[in-house]
């Protein structure tokens, strides 16, 4: 029996360098890509871009460098939304800039705004006007689906006002605000006054599982479980609650944040819009 | 959801959404009805002298009648038919008025639809009486679709029902054959044809032989409503185009010897404008010229491409809505941009909408192109009515290489994305003239089940894993079986026939590297360069039959690759019976 434990925890330590072992190889994330794009009617799996792993983010760089075919250079600006990686912001700002055809500037803002989401709002408002109208409306429905902050909704506002023909609005209004919105997800920097003292921060990937601790509202509070899992940028958590049946939360409210200390790690994950906080402690083995 | 599985629906039946279950509506309902979009003669005018001369031949005639029933009862998708069937007459034909090539196609659909969505016509049988009493049956359905109905649902999902067949010896190949005509990708009308088949061109157990017969001819029409609650009480119209194609030369009896005529319509501005221009106007001669080439010479079909008659939609009159369209709403573009051609040519010339870019659902990836139906509408106005291909905005940027003149461009210096382009036109020209892929990939739901056409004169391919995706590749099909193919296939596979072209050079090629694809769309296949794969053979035996890939049909793009000053690619062949298909076509003369 305590060789099958000792055997269960070899695997939960080594998980991630598991998973690391079985990662596609380049060859194969290109291949992957290219056996995609060359269907003429395409119907890729789901979360096709997730599944090809982090390592499908320099492949596709790769790829794009080297002069693709028009089609090939649609599905790889496609992909590059996928990934939240702040290198994806520089290299889509620079082609837009440098782009004169409107479909693949199109395509490109969706990208830029999918991956990199709020902060590219400065960015991408000129494009509102445009003067392709589908770029203007890619433009528009994207900082719709994938931006919820106020000053996205006065730009939007703004521009339904002024430059959204009626057939621009009837299909703005098909996309649902704020849907594309990932879970905010960070990694805390604070250190104690002991610098050094405490363990490294998670990896985001180490963050996935149950964590059991406490939940705490303006009226209630009490002990509670939550679930974490990710697919792709995004992150799901199922909330049991006392006396409750379980609560899955997806949406752009939540704001989850890990604090590393000297024993462990916290993970604190906030639902802003129930103004509500669930806090739980790991105890974490000195490497 | 009701895009992706319109769509799907073309290729893999086995699982159905009928979009009208969740909503229904008992209250007075107002059809929508599309207004006619505003289109306006080209300033662009094909060149004969770089297109070719348009083929047609006077001698091909086509003859229509219309017939109306009014107040005829429906059924549900899942609900047995009973004896609702309407049996229409469409009256006594000799022969002579078809000719050995001749054809009749049946266009129906249903009007004074009562609710919210529609219903399908569904052809349910098609019989001649000979005037010696002799009655063939071309439509065999088993005793299971009347008695336990078409399909089963569950929440507004449903599977074939299995008890629910088509028997040898039918017009159709099979029930996903049937099926492909009576539920169309778009909209609610359909399109049969016969004959489908011959049984001198070694088809399936085929029941025509030399053309249409002398005698009466009837067919039962079905109103399959997809409205999702039950229809018992509910009454609708239904109209049938009948068009008599007479033809009475022999099949292929020479290059060039039969016409497909198509309308162009430029959707947009840019590409308005793009056309305007020299290398625009360039570009979309050597475009036709290409699709020409492909269907009077390299596919063996020995069709020349009839008139062009071409057509402009301004963003000020609509076509900014359309000029970069998601495929879900390729309906309405179909529709609306049809009705703006009007009747003028219906059933004589196919449809062709340049758009800047087709998205395929939400995810934002571009379609090359997309056919209204496998087997296409002879009818204008309708949400099937033509065929979308991409321009990518690029129409006036290709075929950028310095050796391509003002007004021409040699093959060898035209561009990889741009022949590519007009391989999508002959593709999506075949679905519409009634051709599916040879083989179609794996069904997303059921990886073991895999759909294969109904002539048995193209090579059957199987997917192979990757390894996230199941994947149909010219890897795929250069290692499968076609020993069971019949004549003109030699019974020997693919890499059989290749290997003895290309000296094995490809067989050990992909041996050596199982990662690699057989496709390397980077650079170094539109460039020459050598790029990945670059000791791959140069010679992708474009010829051999038994290769799927050099199906003009074939289901992914093709391999194409310059070498030493031309291009070395998959081949662009149809199979005799996939010939046999398109020439029966009202639209091919």
């Amino acid at each position: 029996m305590e060789s099958v434990r000792s055997l269960i925890w070899v695997l939960v330590l080594t998980f991630p360098a598991f998973l690391q072992a079985y990662a596609l190889s380049p060859g194969e994330i290109r291949a992957e890509i290219q056996a995609q794009v060359s269907q003429r009617h395409p119907d890729p799996p789901s979360n096709f871009w997730a599944r090809l792993g982090p390592e499908a983010l320099p492949v596709i760089r790769e790829m794009l460098s080297s002069n693709p075919s028009l089609l090939e250079r649609t599905w790889l600006i496609e992909g590059l939304g996928h990934f939240t990686d702040p290198s994806v912001g520089p290299i889509l700002e620079s082609e837009i800039r440098a782009s004169g055809n409107a479909v693949l500037r199109k395509k490109m803002i969706s990208s830029l705004i999918r991956s990199q989401g709020e902060q590219e709002l400065d960015f991408v408002t000129p494009y509102l006007q445009d003067p392709d109208p589908h770029v203007r409306l890619e433009t528009a429905k994207a900082i719709r689906l994938h931006m919820s902050g106020s000053r996205a909704a006065g730009v939007l506002k703004r521009f339904e006002e002024s430059h959204a023909e009626p057939w621009m609005k009837r299909e703005l209004d098909s996309v649902r605000p704020g849907e594309g919105v990932p879970v905010k997800a960070r990694i805390s920097q604070m250190r104690s006054t002991q610098e050094g003292s405490e363990l490294e921060p998670l990896k985001e990937v180490e963050w996935v599982g149950d964590w059991e601790g406490v939940w705490v509202s303006e009226k209630r509070s009490g002990r509670a479980s939550a679930r974490l899992s990710r697919t792709g940028t995004r992150w799901k958590v199922e909330l049991k609650l006392p006396k409750q049946s379980k609560i899955e939360l997806n949406s752009g409210d939540l704001e989850i944040v890990s604090h590393p200390s000297r024993t462990g790690h916290w993970i604190e994950i906030r639902n802003k819009k129930e103004d509500s906080v669930f806090l739980a402690f790991r105890k974490t083995k000195r490497p | 959801m009701r895009a992706r599985g319109r769509i799907v629906a073309w290729f893999a039946l086995s699982l159905l959404w009928v979009p009208g279950c969740t909503k229904k509506s008992e209250s007075p309902f107002q059809a929508r009805v599309l207004p006619a979009a505003k289109l306006t003669e080209a300033r662009y005018v094909p060149d004969p002298a770089i297109v070719g001369t348009p083929v047609s031949n006077p001698s091909v005639r086509l003859t229509r009648k219309s017939l109306r029933y009014t107040e005829i009862g429906m059924v549900a998708f899942d609900e047995p038919w009973g004896s609702r069937e309407l049996t229409v007459d469409l009256g006594h034909h000799d022969a002579s008025e078809f000719g050995p090539q001749g054809s009749m196609t049946l266009f129906a659909e249903t009007e004074r639809y009562p609710m919210e969505g529609g219903a399908y016509p569904v052809l349910s049988s098609f019989k001649v009486i000979e005037d010696g009493g002799v009655e063939t049956e071309y439509v065999n359905l088993s005793d299971g679709c009347r008695t336990g109905g078409m399909w089963r649902c569950t929440n507004g999902s449903c599977t074939a029902n299995s008890e629910c067949t088509v028997h040898a010896g039918s017009a159709f190949g099979g029930r996903l054959d049937w099926d492909q005509h009576q539920v169309p990708p778009f909209g609610y009308a359909t399109t049969n044809s016969f004959p489908r088949c011959d049984s001198t061109v070694n088809s399936w157990d085929c029941p025509f032989s030399g053309g249409l017969k002398t005698g009466r001819y009837r067919a039962k029409y079905l109103l399959l409503s997809n409205s999702g609650s039950s229809v018992t009480s509910k009454l609708a119209d239904l109209r049938i185009e009948l068009f008599i194609k007479t033809d009475s030369r022999d099949r292929n009896s020479g290059a060039g010897d039969r016409g497909l005529g198509v309308n162009l319509i430029l959707v947009g501005d840019r590409n308005i404008s793009d056309s305007r221009t020299d290398s625009g106007a360039r570009n979309l001669n050597l475009m036709f010229a290409e699709v020409n080439r492909i269907f009077s010479k390299e596919s063996g079909a020995a069709l020349g491409l009839g008139q062009i008659k071409v057509y402009e939609w301004a963003d000020a009159d609509g076509g900014a809505e359309f000029s970069q369209v998601q495929a879900s709403r390729l309906g309405d573009l179909f529709e609306s941009g049809s009705k703006g051609v009007g009747s003028e040519g219906e059933g004589e010339r196919v449809n062709l909408f340049l758009v800047s870019d087709i998205e395929a659902g939400s995810r934002g990836f571009t379609v090359l192109g997309l056919s209204g139906g496998i087997l296409g509408p002879p009818r204008n106005g309708t949400q099937g009515s033509g065929l979308a291909f991409s321009s990518f905005d690029s129409l006036k940027d290709f075929n950028p290489n310095p050796g391509c003149g003002m007004l021409d461009c040699p093959r060898e210096h035209q561009e990889g994305d741009f022949l590519e382009m007009a391989a999508t036109i002959a593709h999506e020209l075949g679905h519409y003239l009634g051709l599916n892929h040879p083989s179609e990939k794996p069904d997303p739901q059921n990886r073991n089940h895999q759909d294969q056409d109904s002539l048995n004169d193209t090579p059957s391919c199987q997917y192979r894993i990757q390894t996230i995706s199941g994947v149909l590749d010219q890897r795929a099909c250069y290692f499968s079986d076609t020993a069971l193919q019949d004549s003109p296939l030699s019974g020997r596979s693919c890499q059989q026939e290749c290997d003895a072209v290309t000296g094995g050079g490809i067989s050990s090629y992909l041996r050596r590297d199982p990662a690699s694809s057989l496709i390397d769309s980077q650079s170094s296949l539109y460039s020459g360069s050598a790029g990945l794969n670059g000791d791959m053979p140069f010679s992708f035996c474009p010829q051999v039959k038994e290769c799927q890939f050099n199906h003009v049909m074939w289901y992914t793009t093709k391999n194409r690759r310059m070498d030493s000053g031309s291009w070395q690619e998959d081949g662009n062949l149809f199979s005799p019976q996939s010939s046999a298909l398109l020439q029966w076509s009202p639209f091919v003369r």
